[in-house]
């Protein structure tokens, strides 16, 4: 059998069943989560796409963890840190509506003002939760359309 | 005679396609655009179609869809030329029924040829067919076909090579109306067209064998294509990743054919980043290159790294617990390996300050997080290209020599 030529591109993995669309959103509404960057961080595999949502959910469900210690404690420098570093990973996959309130915490925590932190936090707690429904719902793998042919 | 289809928008591309198929005994017909090539395929009933994915107006991946819903072409083989760096592009592309996809940065008409006979056969050469009747040999001689491919490949080049200056000056207009641009309109008008410029020389250095102008441009035609379909991502970040790909391919075009033996050279990239998500996107984006990295999350791990070998390129990551990007990189200054090593620093604090804080602590590039994918491999391609053509002198270990380094996952 003769080798793949350098320059002939082979096909990846399955790819990701493609957004559910029974429930439009409506144009102007951000989405929690920018699929396309998923989608381009994983070339659309959606094993690596589950793999990475996982790894997401577990660091997350960890800092938040920290980041409401943080705030009960009133530890500015701590908050900074620790939002910082959740925002840096939620912005790489394309957490739109999540960043916004690490950064904000981020902020206060720079400033050493903690003032609204506790409330910013429970929005960024309830954000982190749809974002977790916006993702089992678009990653639960689809069944395949009667009828469909298999290459 | 078997028949082939050229849909390429760009016509020094699709001539010098067309012209070797016909020369090596196919029919062949060239459509510049999606529509046109779809009425041209029902006259013409060809046996392949050679189909460039990035076509103005209909889409090759819309083109391939249609083609597949007329029952006279389902089966038709359909090879499509892409840009390696537009993966999703291409896995749209496979979806749609693309027969087989090549990647244009090294396709010289030879090896679309060799493609073409191995997927449908034919390709006798005219004056091998007639030979054939007369009781000549049945085959060429290898040495005489290779002299005669190097033969056009060194016409090609040398007809790429003179148009190379105007090439660059058109790019660098192109820029210069991008970055004066003031209304978004504008601007993406500036983009696209530059888009454009740069799609063709990719497909020109492509089959002229110019590999590293190639996949610069490819690179950067991805970026741009990006930064055109969400404008939201044009920022001052992006724009500076443009201007300095554009003023690179102008150092590689000075350059012409003394660099266009090799590929991607092999580089050793070291990443520092003590966030694992991060680091796995910097990694992939350079994997996109093929370019292979060492991850490591502690900076004063990465700095014992530093001490003990040499690496091509740094990403550092800014802020970090127990020493910052700006610390790691004053120190890794101090080592004789990396005076001059390329540091770029990753970050989301991008203001003045921050600027002028990497510029102090001996960074050369930066790059705003959160960064394209894309842009960040444009960027490494820039480093590791520059620092393979104007090579440093290497006076330590290099990872690829030690086995104990491998490249790393996070």
């Amino acid at each position: 059998m003769k080798n793949t030529p350098d320059n002939e591109l082979t096909p990846a993995a399955p790819t990701a069943p493609s957004p559910k669309t029974d429930t439009p959103a409506p144009a102007d509404e951000v989405q929690p989560v920018e699929m396309d960057r998923l989608n381009d961080l994983t070339d659309g595999d959606a094993d690596s796409i589950r793999e990475l949502v996982d790894m997401f959910y577990k660091q997350t469900t960890q800092q938040l963890a920290q980041l409401e210690a943080a705030v009960r404690a009133n530890k500015a420098d701590d908050v900074r840190r620790v939002a910082h570093s959740c925002a840096g990973a939620s912005a790489t996959l394309g957490m739109t509506r999540f960043v916004p309130l690490l950064r904000e915490l981020e902020k206060q925590g720079a400033a050493g003002a903690l003032t609204t932190a506790a409330q910013v936090y429970e929005d960024a707690a309830r954000e982190f939760k749809h974002i977790q429904n916006y993702l089992a719902a678009r990653l639960t793998p689809a069944a395949p359309p009667p009828g469909a042919a298999h290459s | 005679m078997k028949k082939i289809l050229i849909i390429e928008d760009d016509q020094i591309v699709s001539n010098v396609y067309r012209n070797k198929l016909v020369m090596e005994g196919y029919q062949a017909e060239v459509a510049l655009d999606g529509e046109t090539g779809l009425k041209v395929m029902r006259t013409f009933q060809p046996d392949a179609i050679v189909l460039d994915l990035m076509l103005p107006n209909m889409s090759g991946v819309d083109v391939i869809r249609q083609i597949r819903s007329e029952a006279d072409f389902s089966k038709l083989p359909i090879i499509v030329f892409s840009n390696t760096y537009l993966t999703n592009l291409i896995q749209d592309a496979w979806k749609a029924g693309a027969t087989k996809c090549v990647s244009k940065i090294n396709c010289p008409p030879k090896d679309l040829l060799d493609l073409m006979r191995r997927t449908i056969g034919g390709g006798e050469a005219v004056s091998h067919a007639r030979q054939k009747t007369e009781g000549a040999p049945a085959t060429k001689p290898a040495t005489v076909v290779s002299e005669a491919d190097a033969e056009f490949q060194a016409e090609l080049r040398k007809t790429l090579i003179a148009s190379l200056p105007a090439t660059l000056a058109t790019l660098r207009a192109g820029l210069q109306s991008l970055v004066k641009s003031d209304t978004e309109v504008a601007r993406l008008k500036h983009i696209h067209e530059l888009y454009r410029r740069v799609h063709a020389v990719n497909g020109n250095a492509g089959i002229a064998g110019l590999v590293p102008i190639a996949h610069l441009a490819a690179a950067l035609e991805a970026l741009l294509k990006e930064i055109y379909e969400n404008p939201k991502n044009i920022n001052s970040s992006t724009l500076r990743t443009v201007a300095n790909a554009v003023d690179f391919l102008g150092f590689l075009f000075e350059r012409g054919p003394r660099s266009d033996k090799q590929g991607i050279p092999s580089a050793s990239i070291l990443v520092v980043d003590d966030e694992a998500i991060s680091r796995r996107a910097i990694i992939y984006s350079l994997e996109k290159a093929q370019l292979q990295s060492i991850s490591v999350e502690d900076p004063n791990a990465a700095f014992k790294l530093l001490s003990e070998n040499q690496f091509d390129l740094v990403f550092l990551d800014v802020d970090m617990p127990g020493m910052t990007g700006y610390e790691l990189c004053t120190r890794l200054r101090n080592l004789p390996l990396h005076k001059k090593t390329p540091v770029v620093f990753i970050t989301g604090l991008s203001d003045f300050d921050n600027r002028t804080s990497s510029m102090m602590a001996g960074g050369n590039d930066f790059i705003a997080k959160p960064f394209l994918f894309i842009e960040l491999t444009v960027k490494a391609l820039i480093h590791v290209l520059r620092g393979k053509l104007q090579p440093r002198p290497v006076t330590g270990n290099h990872p690829a020599s030690n086995p104990q380094l491998m490249p790393s996952k996070c």
